[in-house]
């Protein structure tokens, strides 16, 4: 029997907010291959950076249980409406995570360091021209600046501050993101890290790649 | 939005020293039962500020939370529940945070705290903009002048887009669209494109 996960049917939708694609798809897909694994490493705080439509963080709730099973979620995005509809989206399934509009973390740096058991994070990875980083709205979605790395770089500190000593993290990334290279930078920082989906569509190469600290002998 | 969450967020506004914990400013509270995890509440009891837990639950008219807690209490039943009911039954659903430093008003609607800043508030972001009057990027050869052209309004230059822009990020092939409709628009012109319907 197949595990549950978001319907499309019921994720909510909104003109500034990007719909669940491909790449959102490929990051649910790893998640649910990595499903038992995900139950057998407790979490007690899981987070999306970035939520969009809320399709993401909504099949990781549905995927490790709610409330009762202990376990929370936090999700935050840069676009307001994209919160708002991630919080339709979690209603329409019956789920809840905690919303927060703000800029990657910025506002749970200090206070949340160290919580984070599993962080999830679908960036804006398209290779753009760097002035289309940091605008408003759906574009904050894609624009990913040269490479399509100017937010992952950014993003990738933040997440180690947050992550526990037990944390690991799921990131999407395309081919012209330099996966490798983004393996060895966060070997620097203590993650050892394992490419757990890839996936050719017709237009692009998708890597799921997942990093947990070295310590954690899996 | 929860007190757990209220528990966790600071001021994030550039030379701010002192953002923890933002004041609360109610509108409207409600209550959501949610099921009770001992377990967690252990486990989270120790990164918990207590005493701004406890100032925050008074401001949603909760006064059953003890003014000093210690982890022995964890065992106590009559505890677990007060200490889960105050941080994750009660949601901020109107309101605003308040920075207890700078005073600045942080808003909160639908349960969603709005943590963003403006320019000169916040230290990241600059580098950004400092890169928007660099050449364009190697791997997208001409952009940057189909864009200028676009945005003047010739056609050609929007064709020339949509072959560059296609090939490079054809996976927001829904979103393009939006993209092309804003970016061959006069940026002072009140967008009028019903964005919607382009993506369907």
């Amino acid at each position: 029997m197949p595990f549950r996960t978001a319907q499309i049917r019921l994720v909510s939708s909104h003109s500034e907010v990007y719909e669940p694609c491909d790449d959102s798809f490929a990051l649910v897909d790893a998640l649910l291959a990595d499903r038992s694994k995900l139950i057998e490493h407790k979490p007690k705080l899981c987070m999306e950076v970035g939520c969009g439509s809320g399709y993401v963080i909504t099949s990781l709730a549905l995927l490790l249980g709610q409330e009762s099973h202990g376990v929370h979620y936090f999700a935050t995005d840069i676009n307001p409406h994209a919160v708002r509809v991630t919080r339709e989206t979690l209603e329409a399934h019956g789920v809840h995570a905690e919303l927060i509009s703000t800029d990657i973390a910025s506002g749970l740096e200090k206070r949340l360091a160290g919580l984070v058991d599993v962080m999830v994070v679908n960036p804006p990875y398209v290779p753009t021209p760097e002035d289309e980083v940091g605008r408003e709205g759906i574009t904050s979605a894609w624009a990913g600046g040269e490479d399509g790395r100017s937010v992952i770089d950014r993003i990738l500190p933040v997440v180690d501050n947050l992550l526990s000593g037990k944390g690991w993290l799921y990131l999407v990334t395309l081919e012209s993101n330099h996966p490798l290279q983004l393996c060895l930078q966060m070997r620097e920082r203590g993650y050892a890290s394992r490419i757990v989906l890839q996936r050719s569509t017709d237009e692009e190469s998708l890597h799921i790649i997942k990093f947990w600290r070295d310590s954690d002998r899996q | 939005m929860r007190l757990l969450t209220h528990n966790m967020l600071s001021s994030n506004i550039k030379g701010v020293t002192n953002g923890f914990p933002l004041r609360i400013e109610v509108e409207k509270v409600v209550e959501k039962q949610v099921d009770l995890s001992p377990a967690f509440l252990r486990n989270m009891f120790s990164k918990i500020e207590w005493k701004a837990l406890v100032d925050a639950s008074h401001s949603f008219g909760y006064a059953e939370l003890p003014e000093q807690a210690d982890a022995s209490m964890l065992d106590s039943e009559d505890f677990l529940r007060k200490f889960h009911h105050a941080l994750l039954e009660l949601h901020l659903e109107e309101g605003a945070l308040i920075c207890p430093e700078t005073g600045r008003r942080f808003p909160v609607s639908k349960g969603i705290p709005n943590m963003l800043l403006h320019e000169d508030e916040c230290i990241m972001m600059t580098v950004d903009k400092l890169k928007t009057t660099d050449p364009p990027s190697p791997q997208i050869p001409g952009i940057g002048l189909a864009r200028e052209k676009a945005l003047d309004g010739y056609s050609k230059a929007v064709e020339g887009i949509a072959k560059v822009k296609m090939k490079i990020m054809s996976k927001r092939k829904q979103k393009f669209i939006i993209w092309l409709a804003r970016n061959t628009k006069s940026s002072r012109e009140p967008q009028q494109v019903n964005l919607e319907r382009c993506t369907s």
